[in-house]
């Protein structure tokens, strides 16, 4: 209960992070700040479950940076690229959690 | 009866047997064999030289920088940091490590009464925390020369890494799963470089074994141009595959020592050394 009362909460900041920056952004296309939102989340989880690559965060800064001056393609490209490390990440994580084991010298 | 009494017999010696068979004692035995057999020529006591015991040239080298060691600087500041140093409260290191020899053999040990494993590094900033002192930084700098004259007087003493107890096995087992594990963008764990690969090049390096990787820290790197601690090491690891590398004295990275310092059981301290 109290699980789905904290992840309801969850949920519900971050539509209002969504909501907010949405509301400042300067572009025609709102998607950019849900999607940029959404991979920066799953980089954070990766990152909790140990496997964060070196370049996310790094990538996912510079497409914020082109999106303010509104380089929208490049924004798109580098958001898209740290979108699928994020993923990638999280997969070997789980993928890893199964395998180390098999690794170990016996 | 009889029938029973043999069951339950045979029952309880494969019990006996996975807890004899599986835990710390067993893996490092195995882990050792392991670069025994890889490598008969080498002197079981050399792997404390990493690369140079596996590459004759290289060796060649090494010892020639060894005549005039770049890490001496290091040594000689850090014992001037550690005989110098006064906290505001009037006390010095000296409080915390008595005359600083033949202490880094106490170093990595599970702290019972902290569940956590302590490292020599962490060590010298409790101390100084305890004292009143900020906390040095944990890779380089101040803290590493201190960590290099701790290691100079403790050289020739026994690597004896103790896991006993539950938190400490789990400690353990948590720095074998991080050894153990596939990280970053290239998808590399570290034995996938240090152990099957040791004796490999790796672009102009030569991959060193796993066995005896803790014994010479810190290092003075050339390609750093200064010298850097074990977890220093760990990071640029981790950068190397691509993988997000952790600050010093992380969880992850004193798990990390405690499993590989276990490994390394029985060869000697001989830090601090020098590395291309
Ligand atoms: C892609 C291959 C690669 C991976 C994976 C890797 N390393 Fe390394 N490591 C190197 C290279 C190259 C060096 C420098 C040459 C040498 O001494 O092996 C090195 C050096 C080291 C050294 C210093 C050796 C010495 O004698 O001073 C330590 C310690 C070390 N690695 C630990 C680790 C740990 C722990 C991991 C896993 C977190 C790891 N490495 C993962 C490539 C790798």
């Amino acid at each position: 209960m109290t699980i789905s009362i904290f992840s309801t909460l969850k949920l519900f900041i971050f539509g209002l992070c969504v909501f907010a920056l949405n509301a400042t952004a300067n572009s025609t296309n709102p998607d950019f700040n849900t999607i940029w939102l959404e991979a920066d989340s799953f980089r954070k989880e990766a990152g909790i479950q140990g496997h964060e690559w070196r370049d996310t965060a790094k990538i996912l800064l510079r497409a914020r940076k082109e999106f303010k001056v509104s380089n929208n393609e490049k924004a798109f490209v580098l958001l898209s690229k740290a979108r699928a490390e994020s993923i990638a990440a999280l997969a070997q994580a789980a993928r890893e959690r199964k395998s180390w084991e098999r690794r170990v010298i016996k | 009866m009889k029938k029973l009494v043999f069951l339950i017999a045979s029952l309880a010696l494969a019990l006996y047997g996975t807890i004899l068979f599986a835990g710390p004692e067993v893996e490092q035995a195995a882990f050792k064999a392991y670069f025994h057999n890889k490598f008969p020529d080498v002197d079981k006591a050399d792997f404390i030289n990493g690369v140079y015991a596996l590459d004759k040239n290289a060796r060649e080298q090494w010892v020639e920088i060894e005549e005039f060691p770049p890490y001496e600087i290091a040594i000689d500041e850090g014992e001037l940091l550690f005989n110098n140093t006064r906290f505001t409260d009037g006390k010095s290191y000296g409080h915390c490590f008595g005359t600083g020899q033949h202490l880094r053999k106490k170093y990595p040990y599970f702290d019972e009464e902290r569940a956590q494993v302590i490292t020599v590094e962490l060590a010298i900033n409790d101390c100084r925390e305890k004292h009143g002192a900020k906390p040095l930084k944990y890779k380089i700098g101040d803290l590493a020369k201190i960590s290099a004259y701790l290691s100079y007087h403790s050289r020739g003493d026994v690597i004896d890494v103790i896991v006993s107890g539950s938190a400490a096995i789990q400690a353990y087992n948590k720095g074998k799963e991080y050894y153990y594990t596939k990280r970053g963008q290239l998808n590399f764990a570290c034995v996938d470089c240090h152990v099957s690969s040791a004796g490999k090049r790796l672009r102009t390096e030569i991959l060193s074994p796993s066995l005896g990787h803790v014994s010479h820290f810190p290092v003075y790197r050339l390609k750093w141009g200064s010298i850097g601690t074990l977890h220093r090491r760990f990071s640029g690891c981790n950068s190397q595959v691509r993988a997000k590398s952790q600050p010093g004295q992380s969880e992850d990275y004193r798990n990390l020592e405690f499993f590989l310092s276990y490994m390394s059981n029985d060869l000697k301290f001989n830090g601090p050394g020098v590395r291309r």
